[in-house]
């Protein structure tokens, strides 16, 4: 599976900001699909224990409402979040997260260094500067793991 | 005269407010939609007939029933009120956002970022903790009023006044449920002017719930004790209330105005800022 160079930007895009806590971003504009951008924004929220297991969520149309999308899209991916078993959705209780991210099954050193050596060829491939990507992965990782679990 | 105004000004003022609001908004030059002038002939079309509703009725009533009562004292400003809050919120509101959506709409949209909170909101610090189990206290002292009050010969449908408390309800969920769209930024000033305008919005409908709900026991009980008061209460409360719930509704308007200018602002600036960069 090969990244294009846009879509490369656009996951820059949405990855790099969250500098407040609990707000999702979303570009309309790029090339990943907007229910794949939710996800990944609503995935990251809950590894960066900003919502803990038993939190609501917004309701659908709530966040639909604010983002200025179609209801389906936040469906969609409410669905694709409770197929991996983060949320849960419950007729009148609305959508809560489920798994706390110690408890989520953890990738093995192998899987995670293939899916790292797969993303970073798709880098090389599409021109990217070293520095680059070499700032982008450490953005990441200082928003994901904070410096109390660093040390 | 003062009857007058009570019983048949009062209503047909409220009725024809929220067309009168909508009617005189001009259309956004570019972003009013193309079904706006639908909506709106709905309004007129819905108006139209809530004001042949309350002729209708109002008619009759004072036709038949020549000595002055609960029924007629309540009817005017039962349909001023209830009935003006369901023209403006369930035709109004969608017929001036369709023309310009600066107003009570979700705001503008001019950025290609869209950014959330993931904070749900239903329910959330809308009103203090108090206010709730106080509205429903003097909610069921309201039905147990009026139904003591039907009893000894007041007309069952001033239990309608208690209706005003489930219109709260629903109005408290949809102050919630209104879209807040932010800036690229996430701005906190933005967010903490979004949860004063919900709570403006949750207070407007939780005093004309409880207002509402108070004045038409109140009534049931003077219909009971004093008959002759009643009309006057009604009719004083009762367009009190409206008056209320009209000013409520121009203020969240006005703050929802202002909400949208300073997120158009914010956007602007951070696309300028963006395109800099």
């Amino acid at each position: 599976m090969s990244i294009s160079w846009p879509k490369l930007t656009a996951l820059a895009n949405v990855s790099t900001y969250d500098t407040v806590r609990h707000m999702i971003r979303i570009q309309l504009e790029a090339d990943v699909p907007l229910t794949d951008q939710l996800v990944t924004e609503i995935r990251g929220a809950i590894a960066r224990g900003e919502v803990q297991p038993g939190d609501p969520l917004p309701s659908v149309r709530q966040l639909a409402g604010d983002l200025g999308i179609n209801l389906n899209t936040v469906s969609r991916a409410y669905r694709l979040l409770e197929e991996c078993g983060l949320v849960s959705t419950h007729r009148g209780r609305g959508t809560r997260v489920t798994a706390a991210r110690e408890a989520h099954p953890a990738l093995d050193d192998r899987s995670l260094r293939n899916r790292a050596r797969a993303l970073l060829a798709d880098a090389r491939l599409a021109a990217l500067p070293r520095e680059l990507v070499a700032a982008l992965l450490h953005e990441e990782l200082d928003t994901l793991w904070s410096k109390e679990e660093s040390s | 005269m003062i009857m007058l105004w009570f019983d048949r000004l009062f209503p047909a003022v409220m009725l024809s407010w929220p067309v009168l609001v909508a009617s005189c908004v001009k259309p956004h030059p570019t972003l009013a939609a193309p079904h706006a002038a639908q909506k709106l002939r709905r309004l007129w079309i819905a108006t139209l007939l809530a004001l042949a509703l309350f002729g209708g009725v109002q008619a009759l009533l004072e036709s038949t029933q020549a000595e002055r009562n609960g029924l007629r004292a309540g009817w005017p400003v039962l349909i001023g009120t209830a009935g003006s809050m369901l023209l403006f919120f369930r035709f109004a509101m969608p017929a001036l956002i369709a023309r310009s959506p600066g107003w009570g709409g979700p705001g503008p949209r001019p950025s290609q970022a869209r950014v959330a909170s993931l904070q749900p909101r239903d329910g959330a610090d809308l009103l203090p903790r108090w206010a709730m189990p106080l509205g429903w206290a003097l909610f069921a002292l309201s039905a147990a009023a009026t139904t003591w009050a039907i009893t000894r010969g007041a007309h069952p449908t001033l239990l309608l006044g208690l209706s005003f408390w489930v219109t709260m309800g629903w109005g408290c969920r949809a102050a919630a449920r209104e879209p807040e769209p932010l800036d690229a930024q996430g701005s906190a000033s933005l967010r903490a002017a979004y949860r004063s305008a919900r709570r403006l919005r949750a207070w407007g409908f939780w005093s004309v719930g409880v207002a509402g709900t108070l004045c038409f026991s109140a009534v049931a009980v003077v219909v009971v004790e004093h008959p002759v008061s009643a009309g006057m209460l009604g009719g004083v409360g009762g367009s009190a209330i409206g008056l209320a719930g009209g000013v409520f509704g121009t203020m969240a308007s006005v703050s929802r105005a202002r909400i949208n200018s300073a997120l158009q602002e914010l956007s602007e600036s951070g696309a300028t800022e963006e395109s800099t960069a």
